[in-house]
């Protein structure tokens, strides 16, 4: 049985330092963006990049992700957390040493990061084990399970990955290429975890969101194979740069974007309910696969045409990050953290007070913005990151500081219902006639 | 209160009353969803629903079962109410009520 009551509001509880430390980082990095959108054009593994990228990755997505996911996977598992006290030792590893970790890499300091690195690790580690023993319970080996046990297995390579980097820089391990070991190391985290948990969560999600019939599974199965198998080949290929392995793996990814571009179009088609501003905002960066797609092969193939990103690399991370994941993340966060305030504060009274619905925590004029600023910001981007333009990034980031701010202030807006709830008499209207099983 | 003044609790008596019981994600009330299977009322005031959930496993589920048995229970004439799950045959959209469509749209 899935946590409820009192048990319920103990696991939200989990959830929301998660996202306060994810929302507070997001707001940091969009405003380091605006102020210096030259870090893209920095060389990568230079103090302020790697700090930038690891505040996007370490400080906004995967705390959200993280508190999002201790919430998702027991509903995905139909089964109760494995252990609240890991993922609460999870939340003191990760909350003290990323903030450490990423200083320490602004400042070069690699004594320092490889001991914080160690600390996240470890915290990985324990929320990997925790949440994989959660969707292993009842062993269902549904499209959304096995993606998210795969995105699972993707952030342990990621993390080992990591750990490798830091001994190469150090100079403790030789024979890799770090620049290579850093590619493998960003695919394994950005497309295996992140956009795995994505894609597997999404095929659960958004059918329950528009109320629709349930997805198609031959083409989620098709999204994992592809994901997942052009993540293996890229391994190799990107390791031993070897060309046709990369071709096969870009290839492989390829069909994975299409297909699930292709599997979110049907579920839109297949819904009952009208897509709200929240749910619109994850589709936008849905739609932002396309050119993240495109600029991942031109890196992966090391194109060069007057067509392409001037920069492919630094184009697929904006991309990726800021184009891809943020609206997703943001979009789902829409529905998933007022859910939540309310689950914790309104729960008890159903049935016996008239309580607010779930939607009317968040206001729709503030979702209404968010959503335009995402649109302006994703337009922007798309060109300034092909561009590899300054001004155009700028505005971009700034659109998106827009977007974080606002939903930043519905976050806040949640607060007086937490204080005081808004609760009214249930009064016994007359019962429609319309009465029937 | 006058005793004899209130109608005997009946299924469609109860049925009236879970329309009070909105899905708070949704905004539709669980009736008009067609997450309600079934629903009987013994002589002896005994009720007994029966919810097919939409999406097993969401944790909403929960919070409605205990809802439901807060408004029966309410009801007069009704001595225990039972909530149960039911998973087979799946939940699906088709069982939404045409006013229960409208009502998603609406907002």
């Amino acid at each position: 049985m899935i946590a409820s009551g009192p048990s319920f509001r103990a696991q939200a509880l989990l959830s929301f330092p998660f996202f306060g430390i994810g929302l507070a980082a997001l707001l940091g990095l969009v405003g380091w963006a605006v102020a210096q959108p030259d870090l893209f054009a920095q060389p990568a593994l230079a103090p302020a990049p790697l700090a930038f990228v690891h505040l996007a990755i370490l400080g906004w997505m995967a705390p959200f992700v993280f508190g999002a996911a201790y919430q998702l996977i027991p509903v995905l598992a139909e089964a109760p957390l494995w252990s609240r006290s890991w993922a609460w030792l999870h939340l003191v590893l990760h909350g003290a040493a990323a903030p450490v970790l990423i200083h320490a890499l602004a400042r070069a300091d690699f004594a320092t990061a490889a001991l914080a690195g160690g600390a996240v690790a470890l915290g990985a580690i324990v929320c990997i084990a925790d949440l994989a023993l959660t969707a292993d319970r009842r062993s269902r080996w549904t499209p959304e399970n096995v993606g998210l046990l795969l995105a699972l297995f993707w952030l342990a390579v990621a993390v080992g990955l990591g750990a490798l980097l830091a001994l190469v820089r150090a100079g403790r391990l030789t024979g890799f290429d770090p620049d290579r070991l850093r590619e493998l190391h960003l695919a394994c985290g950005l497309v295996g975890f992140f956009l795995g948990t994505l894609v597997s969560v999404s095929f659960k999600l958004v059918p329950m969101f528009l109320v629709g019939r349930a997805g198609g599974r031959f083409r989620q199965w098709l999204v994992l194979a592809a994901l997942n198998g052009g993540l293996f080949l890229l391994g190799p290929g990107l390791l031993g740069d070897h060309r046709p392995l990369r071709l096969l793996g870009a290839a492989a990814l390829t069909v994975a974007a299409a297909a699930f571009l292709d599997e979110i179009v049907a579920m839109i088609r297949r819904r009952f309910r009208t897509p709200d501003h929240p749910l619109l905002t994850y589709f936008v960066g849905v739609a932002m696969l396309v050119p993240a797609t495109v600029a991942g092969l031109a890196a992966l193939l090391r194109g060069e045409a007057g067509w392409l990103p001037a920069r492919p690399g630094a184009a697929l991370f904006a991309l990726l990050v800021f184009g891809v994941l943020t609206p997703c993340i943001l979009g789902m966060a829409g529905k998933i953290v007022p859910f939540l305030a309310w689950q914790w504060r309104y729960s008890a009274h159903i049935g016996r007070a008239k309580v607010p619905l779930v939607t009317d925590l968040f206001r729709d004029g503030l979702l209404r913005l968010q959503f335009y600023a995402t649109v302006a910001a994703s337009l922007v981007l798309t060109l300034g990151a092909w561009s590899d333009s300054p001004v155009l990034l700028r505005a971009a980031f700034a659109g998106q500081f827009a977007a974080a701010a606002l939903f930043a202030l519905n976050v806040a807006g949640l607060v007086p219902h937490l204080l005081r709830p808004r609760l009214q008499p249930l009064v016994a209207s007359p019962p429609p006639d319309s009465a029937r099983p | 209160m006058n005793d004899t003044a209130q109608p005997a609790p009946t299924t469609e008596l109860v049925l009236r009353a879970l329309h009070h019981l909105i899905d708070p994600e949704v905004g539709v009330n669980v009736v008009d969803l067609g997450m309600i299977a079934d629903v009987e009322v013994a002589p002896d005031g005994a009720a007994v629903v029966v919810i097919l959930p939409t999406t097993p496993g969401c944790p909403m589920h929960e919070v409605l079962a205990d809802g439901a048995r807060a408004i029966v229970g309410n009801l007069h004439g009704v001595t225990s109410v039972d909530v149960r799950f039911v998973y087979s045959p799946p939940w699906t959209p088709d069982r939404i009520t045409p006013g229960g469509r409208e009502a998603l749209n609406r907002r």
